[in-house]
């Protein structure tokens, strides 16, 4: 959804340029074939992250249903607080996952943008994606992982 | 050894004390018993008056069945017989004290007085410390003539600088600095620090001259907090006390020229001070009642007839023995004798000695706690027997009264009748602001159109850490309420940092705008009150606390671009 400062300026606009600045296309509200937006989807290679920035927990089941449709790889919902962040945690918690859904990041701003830096120095467009995959799982600096 | 009294002396006595002998056949019983004509007759007559008073007076209780107390234009209540009592309006000039628990029926009976008192006066006030329980007569008050004008406590148009009509300077500045050190518990070093810079600031404005442009409570804080020579302790003490009030009621004090006491004491308005701080409470009803004494007694008012009255409903702070701040105290004992009259109602006997001995009418309602018997009924002369009487009669409307005015001095029972108020109008609030000095709606014959009030426009947006430059008399600015405050220097370059960098953390922008850390803390949170700045808490990095981002909202671009055609100009 288009939000204000915080939504856009804030914690868009910087993951777009970051991505962008890591070689990766970024590209701001992207349709998916149910019809929703999706706000900002940093692609590499075959690896294709959502992420959608989100002031409240509830639109976190519409958040999953589009990255669901929009087939990617991963689902990044963006807080700008952690008190957020554990709210939408706790949201996801009570969403129904029957399908196959990408794997999802609960992030703060700032842990977003460590992440996006700490993966994107090791994608390459020349490396297959399970090659990809593989430089991410073994970044010491990414031991923890994501949860399934 | 006592000689023993005869019986036909001590019901003589009794008749004289109760006031049985004063109509004229008792009248001309006292010439006979004077004359030494002491027959079976009269003797008769006497006994006969005191034997039937007696028996009344037992089925009446301890409270003397009073035959007095039957002319007058106030109706005190009514008496346990459904007689009326009545005062003479005059006698509330002796100031008037009522302890009643909540529930006892002090408003009921503030507004019933109200009712009757508003028509003869000049003026009257009528403050809502509390709550607001005196808007509801404006409709009341309009059928008999009397135009209520209802004022919120941030609506009015201070300056407790400004000198009372006919005072002179120098005294005043001596008497407000008392009242300052009082009201905000200052140590008395500051209070000579604030008189001599009151005086020192009446020079600089040319008050002492006869100018009527007057410092405002904002120039004495600018102006103490700038002395650097000043006692360190006393100026801290000072900026400490007077910040919060100026930040809570500002818009009340920023007036060079404001409404004046004596301008607003020949109306009848409600003061609704129920939402201010206790501290700013009694800053208004001091100036207010102070600025009143203070004009009369400069233009030899003394013994005067009473033409204003002040009704203080839930008045328990401002008359508490415990806490002397309100300075109701010290001033009850200077305003009798000029003509105005208070009225103080509280909830418990917590009360100031000064209080207890300067109120000549005592009204007592019902208590919840024996020590409130115990002190108002000593007050008030009553016996144990009495006061025991009360605790188990008393009920919400009934109080023992006790009229210090005039000749009958015993405390008797009374309860006020049951009367209908109607709900106020939507439209009674705030209506009557029309008619006081202000720079608006000013009608031809309004009899204030003369009168005019001077806003001191640099303290508008005024706020402690930023010192409006002003030290000298200010000539009046007409800016329009719309402008914009002036920015300065810095906090444009921190403002245009914002806007070329937005989504930073605060701590970004000091470096950019080429100001110290400090000063940009002050400066960003000066343009989040003046709403140019919006402040986010974001989590923007790894860990450690959220960082403030700030947003630069839509009056940001306005300002800069002013800034902007005002430099390409110069």
């Amino acid at each position: 959804m288009n939000g204000g400062f915080l939504h856009e300026v804030v914690t868009l606009d910087r993951l777009e340029s970051l991505a962008r600045d890591a070689g990766a296309d970024a590209a701001r509200q992207v349709r998916t074939p149910t019809g929703g937006y999706i706000d900002l989807v940093i692609t590499i290679g075959t690896h294709r992250i959502a992420v959608e920035a989100e002031l409240t927990s509830k639109r976190v089941a519409n958040d999953l249903e589009k990255a669901v449709s929009a087939e990617a790889t991963e689902l990044w919902v963006v807080t700008p607080v952690p008190r957020t962040a554990r709210s939408v945690k706790r949201g996801l918690n009570r969403v129904n996952r029957n399908c196959k859904t990408p794997v999802v990041f609960v992030l703060t701003l700032g842990r977003a943008i460590q992440r996006l830096t700490n993966c994107f120095s090791l994608f390459s467009g020349s490396l297959t994606p399970p090659e990809n995959k593989k430089q991410i799982t073994n970044n010491p600096q990414n031991t923890k992982g994501p949860k399934p | 050894m006592k000689p023993k009294i005869p019986p036909s002396v001590e019901e003589l006595i009794y008749a004289q004390q109760h006031g049985l002998l004063e109509d004229l056949e008792g009248q001309a019983v006292m010439r006979l018993i004077d004359a030494g004509i002491s027959d079976k007759f009269a003797q008769g007559l006497v006994t006969d008056r005191v034997r039937r008073h007696a028996t009344a007076q037992a089925f009446a209780g301890p409270f003397a069945t009073t035959r007095k107390l039957r002319t007058g234009k106030i109706i005190l209540g009514l008496d346990l017989k459904g007689r009326q009592l009545r005062i003479p309006l005059q006698y509330f000039n002796g100031h008037t004290l009522v302890v009643s628990g909540s529930g006892g029926g002090k408003t009921v009976q503030a507004r019933w007085f109200v009712l009757q008192v508003a028509q003869h006066l000049k003026g009257l006030w009528l403050f809502d410390l509390r709550k607001k329980e005196f808007a509801i007569l404006k409709p009341l008050l309009a059928r008999v003539g009397v135009e209520l004008i209802v004022l919120p406590g941030r609506s009015l148009k201070l300056n407790p600088l400004q000198v009372p009509e006919a005072v002179d300077p120098t005294d005043w500045a001596t008497r407000i600095a008392d009242v300052l050190v009082t009201v905000l518990q200052l140590p008395q070093r500051a209070g000579k620090l604030i008189q001599t810079t009151i005086l020192l600031m009446y020079r600089d404005f040319g008050v002492l001259k006869g100018g009527d442009s007057y410092p405002t409570l904002f120039d004495l804080r600018e102006r103490i907090a700038a002395d650097t020579k000043a006692n360190a302790q006393a100026r801290q003490a000072v900026i400490d006390s007077l910040d919060p009030v100026l930040l809570s009621i500002g818009s009340v004090l920023r007036w060079r020229r404001g409404w004046t006491a004596d301008t607003l004491a020949s109306h009848h308005i409600v003061f609704e001070l129920g939402g201010l701080a206790e501290t700013d409470k009694d800053l208004i009803l001091n100036t207010l009642v102070l600025g009143v004494f203070a004009s009369r007694i400069a233009r030899n008012v003394s013994n005067a007839r009473m033409n204003l009255w002040i009704c203080c409903d839930e008045a328990g702070r401002l008359v508490s023995a415990s806490s002397q701040t309100g300075g109701i105290s010290d001033l009850i004992a200077l305003v009798r004798g000029t003509g105005v009259g208070l009225y103080l109602a509280t909830q418990s006997a917590d009360l100031s000695p000064i209080v207890l001995s300067n109120t000549a009418i005592k009204f007592l309602g019902r208590c919840g706690s024996a020590r409130d018997y115990d002190t108002i009924g000593g007050a008030m002369g009553l016996t144990a027997e009495q006061r025991h009487y009360l605790t188990q009669t008393l009920v919400p409307g009934m109080f023992a009264g006790q009229v210090g005015e005039g000749a009958w001095r015993r405390p008797f029972l009374f309860r006020i009748p049951e009367y209908d108020l109607r709900p106020p109008t939507p439209n009674s609030i705030g209506s009557g602001l029309g008619r006081l000095p202000g720079p608006q709606a000013r009608e031809p014959d309004d009899p204030f159109a003369d009168v005019a009030v001077e806003e001191a426009v640099v303290f508008r947006d005024w706020y402690p850490g930023i010192a409006a430059s002003v030290t000298t008399r200010s000539t009046p600015t007409p800016e329009p309420a719309t402008s914009s405050p002036s920015l300065c220097e810095a906090e444009l370059r921190f403002l245009n940092a914002v806007i070329d960098h937005p989504g930073q953390p605060s701590g970004a922008y000091p470096p950019i705008a080429g100001i110290g850390a400090q000063r940009a803390q002050t400066i960003r949170q000066r343009l989040v009150q003046l709403g140019y700045l919006r402040e986010h808490r974001v989590q923007t990095g790894g860990r450690g606390r959220a960082a403030i981002v700030l947003e630069p909202l839509e009056a940001v671009h306005a300002i800069l671009d002013e800034s902007d055609s005002q430099g390409a100009k110069t």
